[in-house]
């Protein structure tokens, strides 16, 4: 009812925005949490991790999220014979004029799918992991931008531990949010095997987005109302992380900072006008349990860590 | 002498008493985290300053009384009223806290392993001065209002291998240090104790007998060059061969090939040293500096290979396996 | 540290007043050396140098109190060992010991006084030496053996919780204060001396000893009147009764202890009244004249019709008394009394002596006699006032044929000289007369300025009768106390509204002697017979308290165990917190980690059944908006408004 009354009530940014995530959500079936994990990564102008199984959909969510957001997209498959220039491009020599030119490389777009980046080498993960950070990509002491918006929806496959590199733990908070998908439910997946294919269906989608509409709703998201007890809350989950027994250390503040982000733009997203705590919950795992280092010795995962956490802390 | 008797008569009757305390302790209640605190593991005593403010008491009531000086007795009643109320605060400054978890880091024998304790008060409100206590370490902490904290205790560790922490004490004399409520718990699960690291290990095996040995000096591009080829678009810049490109008058291009695993094998039977715990110190000793180096290397052990791998995970494992031989 | 030293100070404060000077300034000293010592961080002073320091206090002591030993003595000793512990006061069990022997100083000096403004004392010393305690506990544990540096959490702080500690061992200390079982006997003797060096009545009479007590405003005794307050000239509140006159000062027979040979009737005309006499340290109790008994045990009247109490009246006591004024004293005067009676110092006022024996010769009557010298007292020029000349060898000569000014004593001695001179028994009776009526408090307040002196003259068929030659000066003295003679400001702020404010205090004072300090063992039993539990033994009393202390504890444990709600923030945090008290006493409880929204979709999850879930659900969505979202007036009040309609169904 609220969702309805709101996305009324607002510009024209904001139904796109609402559209998108139908959009999304219709090849998506029955995975609302996690387009909102990735409009919210997309809104909050950070990027997306998802640690799945092969064949959940990672690449297909993150197709569609392309599609559904207009503007350029690109994959980059992950193999370990993948050098940095393969990602970021190289200077080329003309033979023409004899010089050397910037061929940007697969990642100069809006959005970039980078599938299995547990493949590559550390050295190629960081190339790109830098370009995340710094928004730019410097080649051969040049700078070249990236394009606005510029989001990454990397995947990696947890299972698959022979021949990979594991992203360094003091890496993964280059990622905003880290999710994995899991499989649909029995409903969802008996609906999957009668329908056409997926694939057939993102090549119907056309763009309801484009980046000067995401730039603005990212603009509107950073504005969203935050009370003082959500803030009160956020700040209880980031202390309840760091006295938490089995983790080495807590969260940070640019990591509180970033959840508070988050959770303007999970509610914006969710078409609401102020910040529920029930964002801050939504979002607290996928912002924080990659970001968490349990003790080995504890015998907690992190994402149990993070469940903890959130049931220890009351809500203001 | 006869004190000396008496004294390691009174131990070994502790020592015997001991299990049978325990087990009266852990009858009374849950005592390991995750516990909350409730009164039937709560023990409240005065304090030797409280048994000294008692007697100050008693001092002041006999007077009093025999003067019937109302005023001194008014004095004495509140004293004692505050010595209430002392007993009250640190009965509560404990009940109903939770002891969220506790865990420890694993440590090298000999070094202190510190036992990390979450509290957590559902309460509302403040719990002050809180200690925790063994072997006549203390530790002072505070759980602020419906909120969470975390204490560290140092164990002293002596062997290696895995150690069970005994009972720790969690008291408080809160607020005026008359009366001492605590309780006892059980730490969670035990603490994994490295084998001591070798102060002077002896230098690392070398590419003997074995088709293992140290990694060739890296080249000056810091990857493993292979050999030129011609340029083809794509190449980025700093990969072209000037030198080399100049004198055959042709760009070319200098090909990197993937590095061929070489890496160490420590093996225990092969590892210099008197008895098993040298041995062991030793191996510590390599595996910590190859991880700091970030090199790769294979851990024998009785048989069985761990490895090749580097990195952090693979000491750990590396070393917990040398805890647990 | 810094709370420690102010324990100290405050609790060794009126101490210090009644000390000598030296021993007082040594211990300041000692205590600002201590402050500066913490405050600069001074290293410790030498082993030898503290023995040396401590025996030099110990001798100091003694000197400065002659080598008397007594409570105050005593008190002096513990207050300068305490200063001399400062200096090794480094550790957190010293400073506990220092903390805590405050609370026994503050105990010690309601031996001295009980007055109602100790009070104060009694409130400040406890807080401060509660906020030493609670400051060293706040002391971490690594800190134990050595605090060079003052931990210094915020004051306020301290001050509140060593408050609200305090707060709440009140109900504790009362329950205790009035179910103690008490002694009705003392179990050792009691001290001799104890008064802060005040003057009281004393037990002779020489000039000026009574005119030094005018200025004292402090109160002797109250008094309650059964039939309200009799007439002025019944308030003859009688003291020692003085015999023997040496030329200058009037003592007590050597017979006056002995106990009275004729008991005094209770006649219609007795006057039954309750006196609250402040402690004195002599034996006497005052009464009006002719007391039959009292209900005090242990006292008894004497020969000279004097009620005494057995011990020295140290603390203050409350007791019952009966007087019948129109007692017939002493029909036959015994040769020794006589003989007592009339002896005066030789070679001492000839003029006087020959004035007695010429006022003989002309009234054969003793009654006329007595009258016409009362005449000349009031026709000639005696003036009544506070000078108190120092007399000569013939001090009645002096006074009566040239002075001719002064205080009441000044009249009585003169008087009874020139009486025994006549041949007429006389004696010189001490106590107070009149008194300050309370009227809103109902009592009579008698002042130690109300001191008087008077005369007995015997007379044949009239026994022991009294004569007061000062009613002959100035009547206004008995009709209105001495303060209404005696003209001008007696001290600094004696205006009529200080007096009026003092009057005003005497009131509580009055309440606070009878219900605080008077309380006692006797107190103590009627008060429980009023319960309806008479004759309870001292075990049935302890075993009541106990029973009372656990009554006030249990409620004081279940606020302090009490689990803490957030305060609201807004009045609409307020109505939500109201709502979810009600729905918990329905058995739905919000766990503390659950949003609004979370809480209200898992109970309409657990209670299908329930009319009321989706109503809960929609309020829990509203309050939400209004608590997280941005501030809106009427939203907030549409949420009170439906939260308070709301019932759970």
């Amino acid at each position: 009812m609220t969702e309805l009354a709101a996305a009324e009530s607002t510009e024209v940014p904001l139904a796109g925005l609402q559209r998108a995530r139908q959009t999304v959500n219709s090849i998506i079936v029955g995975k609302a949490e996690v387009v909102d994990l990735a409009f919210t990564a997309l809104l909050a102008g950070g990027h997306l991790l998802i640690e799945d199984l092969p064949g959940v959909g990672k690449t297909t969510l993150a197709q569609a999220m392309a599609l559904a957001a207009g503007g350029s997209w690109q994959r980059i498959q992950f193999t370990n014979d993948m050098l940095p220039a393969d990602i970021v491009g190289v200077s080329i020599f003309r033979r023409e004029n004899e010089q050397f030119e910037f061929r940007p490389g697969p990642i100069f777009a809006n959005l970039v799918l980078a599938d299995e980046i547990n493949r590559a080498t550390p050295r190629t993960q960081s190339a790109l992991l830098e370009a995340m950070a710094e928004g730019q990509v410097t080649v051969d002491g040049r700078t070249y931008p990236l394009p606005q918006p510029f989001f990454v929806i990397a995947t990696q496959n947890p299972l698959d531990m022979v021949g990979t590199y594991p992203l360094p733990d003091s890496q993964l908070d280059r990622f905003l949010l880290r999710t994995s998908i899991g499989y649909p439910g029995p409903a969802e997946e008996r609906r999957l095997l009668v329908e056409p294919d997926r694939r057939d269906l993102l090549a119907g989608l056309e763009a309801v987005l484009d980046p000067p509409r995401i730039m603005a709703l990212r603009q509107q998201a950073a504005e969203l109302h935050v009370s003082e007890p959500v803030l009160d809350y956020i700040q209880a989950l980031v202390a309840a992380s760091r006295s938490h027994a089995a983790v080495h250390s807590g969260l940070s503040t640019r990591a509180a900072l970033a959840l508070v982000q988050c959770a303007r733009a999970h509610a914006f997203v969710n078409g609401q006008d102020y910040c529920p705590p029930e964002s801050v919950k939504t979002i607290f795992p996928a912002l924080a349990a990659h970001r968490l280092q349990p003790v080995p010795e504890s015998g907690l995962s992190d994402s149990e860590v993070v469940r903890e956490i959130l049931s220890d802390v009351p809500v203001p | 002498m006869i004190r000396a008797a008496i004294g390691t008569g009174s131990d070994r009757l502790r020592a015997r008493l001991a299990p049978h305390f325990d087990r009266w302790i852990q009858r009374r209640g849950r005592s390991q985290p995750p516990m909350r605190v409730v009164y039937r593991q709560i023990y409240v005593l005065p304090t030797r300053f409280g048994w000294l403010l008692g007697l100050l008491m008693f001092g002041m009531l006999m007077g009093s009384l025999n003067f019937n000086n109302n005023l001194g007795l008014l004095t004495t009643f509140i004293v004692a009223g505050l010595a209430v109320n002392s007993m009250l605060m640190a009965y509560r400054n404990l009940h109903g806290l939770i002891l969220a978890r506790s865990s420890a880091s694993p440590v090298f024998a000999g070094q202190h392993a510190e036992l990390h304790v979450s509290f957590r008060d559902a309460d509302g409100r403040e719990r002050p001065n809180l200690e925790l206590a063994s072997g006549g370490r203390i530790v002072r902490f505070s759980v602020p209002a419906a909120n969470t904290t975390d204490a560290r205790l140092p164990l002293p560790t002596q062997r290696r291998g895995w150690f069970k922490p005994g009972r720790i004490r969690l008291q408080t004399s809160h607020p005026l240090g008359l009366f001492e409520a605590w309780c006892w718990f059980w730490p969670e699960g035990q603490i994994l104790v490295w084998p001591r690291p070798a102060d002077h290990p002896p230098a690392l095996p070398s590419s003997g007998g074995q088709a293992l040995g140290r990694r060739r000096q890296r080249d000056m591009e810091g990857d493993n060059f292979h050999a030129l080829r011609a340029w083809r678009e794509g190449d980025p810049l700093h990969r072209i061969a000037w030198k080399a490109s100049q004198h055959h008058q042709t760009l070319l291009s200098r090909e990197f090939r993937e590095e061929q695993a070489e890496h160490l094998l420590l093996d225990l039977d092969r590892t210099p040293g008197r008895h098993l715990e040298e041995k062991l110190s030793i191996l510590t000793a390599w595996v910590l500096m190859l991880e700091r180096e970030g090199q790769q290397w294979t851990l024998r052990l009785g048989g069985s290979d761990h490895g090749p791998a580097s990195g952090r995970e693979h000491a750990h494992h590396c070393l917990r396996l040398l805890a647990e031989r | 540290m810094s709370w420690t030293l102010a324990a100290l100070f405050v609790a060794v404060l009126p101490h210090l007043l009644f000390m000598p000077a030296p021993v007082s300034i040594t211990i300041l000293a000692l205590l600002g050396w201590r402050a500066l010592a913490a405050w600069k961080a001074w290293r410790p002073l030498p082993g030898w140098l503290r023995l040396v320091l401590t025996l030099g206090l110990f001798a100091l002591v003694l000197v400065a109190y002659g080598g008397m030993w007594g409570r105050r003595t005593a008190t002096a000793l513990l207050c300068v060992m305490l200063a001399a512990k400062l200096t090794e006061m480094y550790r957190i069990r010293d400073l506990r010991l220092v903390a805590s022997v405050c609370f026994f100083l503050i105990a010690t000096q309601f031996l001295f006084s009980e007055r109602m403004i100790y009070l104060f004392y009694l409130a400040a010393g406890c807080l401060v030496a509660t906020m030493a305690l609670y400051q060293i506990q706040q002391i971490p544990p690594e800190r134990v053996e050595r605090i060079d540096r003052p931990v210094a959490p915020d004051p306020r702080l301290t001050a509140r919780a060593a408050g609200s500690m305090l707060a709440l061992a009140l109900p504790v200390a009362l329950i205790m204060f009035v179910l103690f079982p008490r002694l009705s006997e003392p179990l050792w003797g009691l001290p001799e001396q104890a008064m802060d060096g005040r003057t009281g009545l004393g037990d002779f009479m020489s000039p000026g000893s009574i005119a030094n007590l005018f200025i004292d405003d402090t109160p002797a005794f109250r008094a309650t009147f059964e039939d309200g307050l009799p007439d002025r000239q019944y308030l003859y509140w009688r003291g020692p009764v003085l015999w023997n006159f040496d030329g200058n000062t009037w003592r007590p027979g050597y017979h006056s202890d002995r106990p009275a040979e004729q008991p005094v009737p209770i006649t219609d005309n007795s006057i039954r009244y309750r006196i609250q006499l402040e402690p004195h340290e002599r034996r006497w109790l005052l009464g009006l004249d002719h007391p039959v008994r009292s209900s005090l045990p242990e006292s008894s009247v004497t020969s000279d019709h004097v009620l005494v109490s057995r011990h020295p009246v140290t603390g203050l006591v409350q007791y019952d008394v009966i007087s019948t004024p129109d007692f017939f004293d002493t029909p036959v005067l015994t040769s020794f009394q006589r003989r007592l009676a009339l002896s005066l110092p030789e070679g001492r006022n000839p003029r006087t002596l020959a004035l007695g024996a010429e006022l003989r010769e002309r009234y054969g009557d003793d009654r006329e006699l007595i009258a016409s010298v009362l005449r000349w007292f009031s026709e000639e020029a005696f003036y009544y006032n506070l000078s108190t000349a120092p007399l000569g060898r013939h001090g009645a000569d002096e006074f009566l044929f040239d002075l001719r000014t002064g205080y009441c004593e000044y009249y009585a001695s003169a008087f009874a000289v020139l009486m025994r001179a006549a041949g007429i028994p006389t004696r010189v009776v001490t106590g107070y007369q009149g008194g300050f009526w309370h009227e809103s408090g109902g009592y009579l307040l008698v002042r130690q300025g109300d001191a008087h002196a008077w005369n007995e003259v015997w007379l044949e068929g009239l026994g022991w009768t009294r004569v007061d030659p000062t009613s002959a000066v100035s009547p206004l003295r008995i009709e209105q106390g001495a303060r209404s003679v005696v003209s001008g400001g007696r001290f600094l702020l004696d205006w009529p509204w200080v007096r009026d404010m003092l009057n005003r205090y005497d009131r509580l004072q009055h309440i606070w002697n009878n219900w605080v300090l008077g309380f006692n063992a006797d107190r103590q039993r009627n008060f429980l017979k009023r319960l309806g539990l008479p004759d309870l033994n001292t075990l049935s009393i302890a075993m009541l308290m106990l029973a009372g202390l656990a009554l006030v504890i249990a409620p004081i444990f279940l606020v302090l165990l009490k689990v803490r709600e957030t305060r609201p923030t807004s009045a609409a945090q307020r109505a939500w917190m109201n709502l979810l008290r009600r729905l918990r006493r329905r058995g739905l409880r919000k766990l503390p980690q659950e949003t609004p929204d979370e809480f209200a979709r898992r109970i309409a999850a657990e209670q299908q059944t329930a009319s009321a879930a989706p109503a809960l659900l929609e309020l829990a969505q509203l309050y939400s908006r209004v608590h997280y979202g941005p501030p809106r007036q009427e939203m907030s009040e549409e949420f009170i408004d439906r939260a308070r309609r709301f019932s759970w169904r």
